[in-house]
């Protein structure tokens, strides 16, 4: 985000005030594949008596953004961030995608007017005759 | 002698010969079962009709203790018979815990969900919670044909199935094989079940074990309307209930009707059902050069009715086909009348049936309840089993209990009971009506002798003179036995035949029948012919006239015909319907007809303004009054039977010469015999697993 | 838990011999006509017999059209009855051990394990050479004689895992040993010896008849005593 935009937009990244904020109480620990920046806190405990560890994500701040892998440190669920881990992703895992409600790609199910797909078998369904 | 019984302390007389149960039954008083049927022998293996008799220390299966076997009281009191008593619960509680024992946890996906004898019985008469811990056992699924979807786990061994097929159905394919908790219901070596009467297995089944297959995982039974009708795919008009979802007939299931179908009704009439949702004929086209164009109703009826009007009446031909209702075959009927037009026939096959003769020349006089008291059967040019699969099992009835005597003349077949070939052709029948034949004394000593004669003799060319002969045989098998006319009968193929009777859709003075209306259509001396339903003629014989098709599905006639009006199947609309034995009855309308397709008479009457002549009814209840009118016996939804002899004996008095070669078969494939049927891709299935079993060379001995 | 089937493999077809079909007319011919599938429990039998202790579905197939019985009730039969071996047995042997409570309780585990170590781990399953098979019976009805097998129509008694060895020992050589008690003792006679009836004199014929004796002595007393008792009546009167 630009540096100027940070002044007022609290709807994505950090604002100035968030990024001195960060720049006393936090230390990085790590960054993921899409640009989201996850730091803890440098001295004391947050709430849950453990130190804090937040994530300022790159653009817009959705919650789903987090990956898998940076989802469990981050909500205390594991003590180690997955830089301090060795894990080969399997061959079929696909890249992270955020929740899509409400954007354009967002799921329709088959038989909406906003899906591509066809609609499944309904009841009253017939096959016409039509002269071949 | 009845016996006096005290049942739940209501004091009831029994009549001899009956069960405890059935006793029970009578006064009111619920027992339940799952291996008691009516209709099929006793087995008394489930143990669930249990009750309590006085004076006996253990509780007794009612379904097989008699009421006679009964021993009496002591002090001449009646015996009490109690149900309610904590023996009794507690006998129902054990029994349903046991069949819950090794029985799935299935309820949420078993199709019989909702109508489901064991889950009925369970809430009802069970202990309400299950003290198993151990595991359960399962069984192998088996292959019991396209049309029985098995899940044998749940199967609570109470042979139902075993004892429907080898009783009733006559074809002793299942049965249970291993013994104890191991007992499992197959049928040898896993071939298929092939019987025309195999699905009703289903109906008796009264757990999920055996469901039907074409109708799996598709709906509940609360979800769907049931509506009371009757089946047209032969002539025996068996009652049925629609099962209906929306719009859609989800099933068709037998009704009971001890006068017709008892509880069954044949394959064909069950699983078409996914028939009336294929090829259907959803709105109207019209032929322009050459090409079949959807079309609009105004442009459609302008077409055929423009087509009518400028065409003479000598040259306008009119067939009704076989699954057409009493009202729409009236009305179309009444607007060729109002045309001139004489060339008019509801025999499609060319059946020298004559509706002059009187009623009881062209019905089943005897009627189908009227079988089981026959002692001598004649079967001439027809193969009940194929043609009309219920009225065949209740030749078998009759011949279950013994002392019946069945011969048939045509082509020889397996009929499910002792049938002796008599002969193939006219020329065996003509021995019988002379008398020379063995078969022509076991008609006269019998003291209620059928003759049955099928569309195969009357269709032929000397049809007049082979009814002619049968009626003879007829006559004098009921010489001086109060029998009135019921010894000739006529069994029909399909639904619509006899009400065409009735009402006399025949050709008028001077007018051609179906085969004159085809031979002059090629000829080009026909102009129009218009087809009620008709597809069983050769299409490719009519030359150029314009064929007008009045139908509901796209059959051989859509693709002929120059415009094409889609009418409603029998489940879309409420329309007279007579059975073979001339018994009037009505369907009712369960769905409605897809897309533009409207029901038949309102077609031809809106067909008749275009036409110039409009038909004076404006609803069905003012066209039924016109219908009663022409033929008062349709108003009759009463009964059948009781013809007059006289109808006999004028088609007796018909003359002609037989020709020599032998009864053919009306019906070649069971499971392909109308539009409807043709259209369901279960039929066509069937119909694949018919031939190629045919096709298979026969095990050596 | 035994789910009875046909075996996947069988042959392609079966007839009787001749002896056996002679002997399975005159069967059927016990039966009144129209009750001949009376017939059916004996003819699956002698089938059995003739294909070295096991039934093949051709078989079944055959006894059904002899009898005029649908194929499936045929097929209901030979599942209910275990005795029907619905798969190959041993060639020289199908060994059938009793299980039932006096077999138990004197050592038919040890069997039963001798079985398994010698033939299969499996009941019902061929030896490696195909020569044994076994399965564990219901009681055979020679517990006096507990633990025993049996083999085809002969049972051997008394068994210890020692002998049953030797007995499988004789079977794989062709000689089987006697049937019967296999420790030496007549039928079910005590093991260690007679007990009782040891008295010479009741096996050297001058006991026959010591009963009617000792019974015509006692009416003879009889006689006398009455007789006396009358005469002394008649001398009172």
């Amino acid at each position: 985000m630009g540096i100027f935009s940070e002044i007022f937009s609290w709807w994505g990244g950090n604002t100035w005030g968030t990024r001195v904020t960060i720049w006393r109480q936090g230390r990085e620990v790590g960054r993921d594949e899409l640009g989201n920046r996850y730091y803890i806190q440098k001295r004391g405990v947050g709430p849950l008596g453990v130190p804090r560890r937040w994530v300022i994500y790159k653009d817009l701040a959705e919650a789903s953004k987090v990956p898998p892998e940076w989802h469990g440190w981050l909500h205390y669920t594991v003590d180690s961030p997955p830089t301090e881990e060795s894990y080969t992703p399997r061959p079929w895992q696909l890249p992270h995608r955020m929740n899509m409600t409400g954007t354009g790609d967002a799921y329709r199910p088959s038989g909406s007017i906003l899906a591509k797909s066809t609609r499944p078998r309904a009841t009253g369904d017939y096959k016409p005759w039509r002269p071949s | 002698m009845p016996k006096q019984l005290i049942i739940d302390g209501k004091a009831f007389e029994a009549e001899d010969g009956i069960t405890v149960l059935q006793a029970c039954e009578q006064a009111g008083v619920e027992i339940p079962r799952f291996c008691y049927h009516e209709r099929l022998t006793i087995a008394g293996n489930c143990r669930m009709c249990l009750v309590e008799v006085q004076g006996m220390p253990k509780p007794v299966a009612s379904c097989a203790m008699g009421v006679s076997d009964l021993p009496p009281n002591r002090d001449g009191t009646p015996k009490q018979i109690m149900t309610r008593t904590p023996m009794v619960k507690k006998a129902r509680e054990g029994v349903m815990e046991f069949l819950l024992v090794n029985h799935p946890l299935d309820c949420p996906i078993c199709d019989q969900g909702g109508e489901c004898d064991l889950q009925d019985q369970a809430m009802a008469y069970g202990s309400g919670g299950s003290r198993y811990d151990e595991n359960k056992r399962a069984v192998e699924e088996k292959y019991l044909g396209p049309l029985i979807k098995t899940a044998m786990t749940r199967c609570i061994q109470c042979t139902r199935c075993v004892r429907f097929m080898t009783e009733i159905a006559g074809v002793e394919e299942l049965g249970a094989i291993g013994r104890g908790e191991d007992m499992e219901i197959t049928t040898y070596l896993e071939r298929g079940m092939i019987s025309e009467m195999s699905a009703n297995v289903v109906d008796l089944c009264p757990v999920g074990a055996l469901t039907h297959r074409p109708w799996a995982f598709s709906a509940r039974p609360w979800e769907m309307r049931k509506t009371e009708s009757i089946d047209v795919m032969d002539g025996v008009g068996s009652s049925i209930r629609i099962d209906a979802r929306g719009s859609e007939v989800m099933r068709i299931l037998p009704r009971n009707n001890d006068l017709v179908n008892e509880e069954w009704i044949s394959d064909k009439t069950r699983h078409v059902a996914d028939g009336l949702r294929t090829q259907r004929l959803d709105q109207p086209y019209v032929r322009r050069n050459g090409r079949l164009e959807p079309a609009s109703w105004d442009e459609a009826l302008a077409a055929a009715g423009m087509r009518l009007k400028d065409t003479p009446s000598q040259r306008i031909g009119t067939i009704v086909g076989d699954l057409a209702g009493a009202e729409e075959m009236f009305a179309l009927a009444d607007l060729m009348g109002r045309l001139g037009s004489r060339n008019i026939d509801c025999r499609q096959d060319g059946a020298k049936l004559d509706p002059a003769l009187g009623r009881a020349s062209y019905v089943f006089n005897a009627t189908i309840e009227g079988i089981e008291k026959a002692d001598a059967i004649l079967l001439v040019g027809t193969n009940p089993r194929l043609e009309a699969a219920v009225l065949n099992s209740r030749i078998r009835k009759r011949w279950r209990q013994g002392g019946l005597k069945v011969g048939l003349i045509g082509a020889p077949v397996d009929l499910t009971y002792a049938c002796e070939h008599l002969g193939a052709g006219p020329q065996t029948l003509v021995e019988v009506a002379e008398g020379r034949h063995p078969f022509a004394k076991v008609l006269a000593e019998a003291k209620h002798p059928l003759v049955i004669v099928g569309q195969a003799a009357a269709r032929r060319a000397d049809g007049a003179a082979v009814l002619a002969t049968v009626a003879k045989i007829a006559l004098a098998a009921s010489q001086g036995k109060d029998m009135g006319a019921t010894a000739f009968n006529v069994l029909h193929t399909v639904g619509g035949r006899v009400a065409g009777l009735d009402l006399g859709i025949v050709p008028g003075e001077g007018g051609m029948d179906t085969g004159g209306m085809v031979a002059a259509a090629g000829a080009g001396k026909l102009g129009v012919l218009f087809l009620l339903g008709a597809d069983e003629i050769d299409m490719t014989k009519l030359g150029s006239a314009f064929v007008i098709y009045l139908g509901s599905h796209g059959d051989a006639g859509a693709h002929r015909a120059d415009v094409i009006l889609p009418g409603a199947a029998y489940t879309e609309k409420s329309a007279t319907y007579v059975n073979t034995e001339g018994r009037v009855q009505m369907t009712h309308k369960a769905a409605f007809p897809p897309g533009a397709a409207k029901e038949d008479w309102t077609i031809v009457r809106a067909l008749s303004e275009q036409a110039g002549n409009k038909l004076p009814y404006d609803n069905v209840t003012v066209l039924r009054k016109a219908m009663y009118e022409k033929a008062p016996r349709l108003a009759w939804m009463a009964g059948a039977g009781a013809e007059n002899v006289s109808g006999v004996e004028k088609a007796a008095a018909r003359g002609g010469q037989m020709a020599n070669d032998a009864f053919g078969a009306v019906i070649t494939d069971f499971y392909l015999t109308n539009p409807i049927a043709r259209a369901s891709a279960v039929m066509a299935e069937l119909s694949a697993i018919k031939r190629n079993a045919a096709a298979r060379p026969a095990a050596a001995e | 838990m035994s789910n009875r089937r046909f075996h996947p493999e069988q042959p392609a077809n079966f007839a009787f011999n001749a002896e056996n079909e002679a002997w399975a007319r005159a069967t059927i011919a016990k039966y009144p006509p129209g009750r001949q599938a009376s017939a059916v429990i004996p003819l699956l039998m002698r089938a059995q017999e003739q294909c070295n202790g096991w039934l093949p579905e051709p078989a079944c197939k055959l006894v059904a059209h002899m009898l005029g019985m649908a194929e499936i009730r045929v097929y209901e039969v030979a599942t209910f009855y275990t005795q029907f071996q619905l798969s190959p047995v041993g060639s020289k042997a199908h060994v059938q051990v009793c299980g039932t409570t006096p077999c138990m309780l004197r050592g038919a585990e040890a069997i039963r394990d001798v079985c398994k170590r010698r033939i299969h781990d499996e009941p019902f399953h061929l030896s490696a050479d195909g020569a044994f098979s076994w399965e564990e019976v219901e009681c055979a009805g020679t517990c006096a004689n507990a633990p025993m097998v049996q083999i085809a129509k002969d049972t051997y008694e008394d068994l210890t895992p020692e002998l049953m060895d030797r007995l499988l020992d004789g079977f794989a050589k062709g000689q089987p040993p006697k049937p019967g008690s296999q420790t030496g003792r007549t039928a079910s006679a005590p093991a260690g010896g007679t007990t009782t009836l040891k008295e010479a004199a009741l096996y050297d014929g001058s006991t026959v008849g010591g009963w009617r004796v000792k019974f015509d002595e006692r009416i003879a007393k009889a006689d006398a005593a009455a007789a006396a008792a009358a005469a002394a009546s008649a001398e009172k009167k």
